[in-house]
């Protein structure tokens, strides 16, 4: 069983850019919430709404690609319901993004009986997939072909996202003020930003990015949507959002690592590795670096805020 | 606005959200169902049809209690330590081996397996709570992380470990029968877990209440750089809050084991932790009402399944209550004019007596 021993390279990176484009929706969503000033918590129950609102609007509106569209609308919708709950009704975010988690979690199996007449998924709806892409040119270079192309199209757009996110983020103007008004609301307000129009922003965006994660997960990543299937992807973009010091590269960075360690336990799992442990090592080491991070940042701030230009928030 | 005026704006806010939020569910019913009054009448009348299902409330509110009262205490610091999800878990666990392998007699064997689960409880939550005060790492992230890490590490335990080769599921070994919670009423599956529960909430209301650390605890949960300056030893403080936090949700897991199963067979989270917040906001925080609000929601629960299984309405319509309670308690917006009016109108009749 020398085949099973030993790792195949080029099937392991594919599987780590697959398992990705979830986790990396999840955390530029959380990016764009934490950078507008806003709790990041309810991404895991707005994702897990977008993936079963995708399956069932591509079966509704027949066609994936209506689904997609539906899953980053409700994706919207529930970002702004968040939004009003916390900045109209003054809701304390974290509890606010809890209900909604609680909510996603119950509400998505009270529709998907009515659609289907049972609880556990929507196989029985013939949702489709977005196609795979394969991309002329790279397609042809050995090794890094099979690894680069041939994914899901929302898995090139989930990489675009990044690039798109750091050229809004800190070369236009509408990105400065919704920094700013993340930042510090109350000086973002004295220069004449509307803060409250800034933090819609941020949650249209972001929403809309958790949408594209959610929808993925029932069009791309499987053909279907079942009970709770984004299995806590939402908080891992929390993780990935703080690992990454909170700029789009780091994120992408913090999100990858995190990728390679759930590919990594996987493909370990074939090699009769026991797959609970296995399975835990991502969010362990997740807290570990968290932790590390954090003291380490918390002493460069004791040290004094010239040592850490970077550092605005108090 | 005094003490008494501001529990009367609190349980009119209460009442308000349950209102809505029963009202909601209400109309979600009538627009989906093709039996509707059949559905809201076993929803909100069958907990009390029969003996039987009123104790099933009864014995829902048992872990409903333990988490309510955890998460009181965890965010009595002003911490935001979601681990209990995960305690009660890894709790179940720890007592589970306990149970089954130290062969101890009876008695003690079923206080060293509840031990045993409150430890592994309290020490699931320490460890946001230490991660926080000595790394200043974000207790809501490593705790939402911590809870997958105990989750698969209990399930590790149980498949490798003490799962019992006779049956065909992940289940554990059975628990020694002698060691069980008695069963108190015939013809329900009510027991003294009930008991250990409000013992559990008197406990936590003189410890938060009636004691200095309590006092500490609520300082620093309304102003920690206060509390420092009053000379608490806040990173200790909170840490302790954390341990006895996870602790009540482990001794809940534990409880709940040795009280309704014969063996264990969680394949999953199952969701009490979570519960656990709605059952802390409705209570405001003050674990006198735990009991009550772990009533509310076990009744809730109760009366869903009821309805499910007598009409077309699936049981998981509750969690649109729990969200829209959780919102709505927690809007400070909300009553804001009503709640002015009340300030306005106490001080002016303080006024009227200062003459």
């Amino acid at each position: 069983m020398a085949s099973g021993i030993s790792i195949d390279f080029v099937s392991f990176a594919f599987a780590t850019i697959r398992v990705m484009t979830p986790l990396l929706f999840a955390s530029m969503a959380c990016l764009v919430y934490t950078k507008g000033g806003i709790d990041s918590i309810a991404t895991e129950g707005i994702m897990l709404m977008c993936a079963m609102a995708g399956a069932a609007g591509a079966w509704l509106l027949g066609g994936p690609f209506q689904g997609l569209l539906f899953g980053m609308a409700t994706g919207v919708a529930l970002s702004f319901l968040f939004g009003y709950a916390t900045l109209s009704l003054k809701a304390n975010p974290v509890l606010a993004g809890i209900a909604l988690n609680i909510l996603a979690g119950g509400l998505t199996i009270f529709v998907i009986y009515y659609l289907t007449g049972e609880k556990g998924s929507t196989q029985s709806l013939s949702s489709g997939t977005l196609p795979n892409v394969r991309v002329p040119l790279l397609a042809d270079v050995p090794v890094l072909g099979r690894i680069l192309s041939g994914h899901n199209v929302l898995t090139y757009v989930s990489l675009l996202t990044v690039a798109a996110l750091h050229f809004f983020l800190y070369k236009t103007r509408s990105g400065l003020r919704l920094r700013a008004a993340g930042e510090n609301p109350q000086a973002a307000e004295s220069v004449g930003l509307s803060v409250t129009r800034c933090k819609y922003l941020a949650l249209f965006i972001a929403g809309a990015l958790a949408g594209l994660g959610g929808a993925f997960m029932s069009l791309g990543y499987v053909s279907f949507f079942s009970k709770n299937m984004t299995a806590g992807r939402g908080f891992i973009g929390m993780a990935a959002e703080s690992m990454g010091h909170g700029v789009p590269g780091g994120v992408l960075l913090a999100t990858l690592l995190f990728s390679v360690s759930d590919a990594l336990s996987v493909q370990l799992q074939m090699m009769s590795l026991p797959p609970e442990l296995m399975q835990l090592m991502p969010y362990l080491v997740t807290i570990v670096a968290i932790a590390v991070y954090s003291r380490h940042r918390a002493r460069r701030r004791a040290a004094g805020p010239a040592a850490d230009p970077k550092e605005v928030k108090p | 606005m005094d003490k008494n005026s501001r529990i009367r704006f609190e349980m009119l806010k209460t009442a308000l959200a349950v209102t809505l939020a029963l009202g909601l569910v209400f109309v979600i019913i009538l627009l989906v169902s093709r039996e509707p009054q059949a559905a809201i009448r076993s929803f909100l009348g069958g907990p009390l049809s029969s003996l039987r299902r009123f104790g099933n409330v009864i014995e829902a509110m048992t872990p409903l209690m333990f988490t309510g009262l955890s998460v009181t205490m965890l965010y009595r610091a002003g911490l935001f330590n979601l681990s209990m999800e995960g305690g009660f878990f890894i709790a179940c666990v720890a007592a589970t081996a306990s149970a089954v392998t130290l062969n101890l007699p009876a008695g003690l064997n079923l206080l060293v397996a509840l031990a045993a689960g409150a430890l592994a409880g309290g020490v699931s939550s320490l460890i946001p709570g230490a991660l926080k005060v000595k790394c200043h790492a974000n207790e809501l992230v490593t705790s939402l992380m911590l809870n997958y890490v105990l989750l698969y590490l209990g399930l590790y335990v149980i498949v490798n470990i003490l799962h019992d080769p006779a049956m065909s599921s992940n289940y554990s070994y059975a628990f020694p029968s002698n060691m069980l919670f008695p069963r108190l009423i015939p013809g329900t599956r009510i027991n003294a877990g009930v008991f250990v529960a409000l013992g559990c909430a008197a406990l936590v209301y003189v410890l938060l209440d009636r004691t200095s650390f309590g006092y500490k605890v609520t300082m620093i949960g309304h102003n920690s750089r206060l509390a420092e300056a009053a000379g608490i030893n806040v990173g200790r403080t909170i840490i302790l809050s954390q341990l006895i936090g996870g602790m009540l949700a482990g001794l809940g897991g534990a409880v709940e084991m040795f009280g309704m199963y014969k063996r264990f067979q969680y394949q999953g989270l199952p969701g009490y932790g979570w519960d656990g917040v709605l059952i802390a906001i409705v209570a405001q925080f003050k674990p006198q009402f735990v009991p009550l609000s772990a009533f509310f929601l076990a009744y809730l629960r109760i009366g869903a399944d009821i309805m499910a299984r007598e009409t077309d309405v699936p049981s998981e319509i509750v969690a649109v209550i729990q969200a829209v309670v959780i919102v709505l308690i927690s809007a400070e917006a909300i009553l804001k004019g009503y709640q002015r009016r009340l300030v306005v109108r106490q001080a002016r009749k303080e006024e009227a007596l200062n003459g």
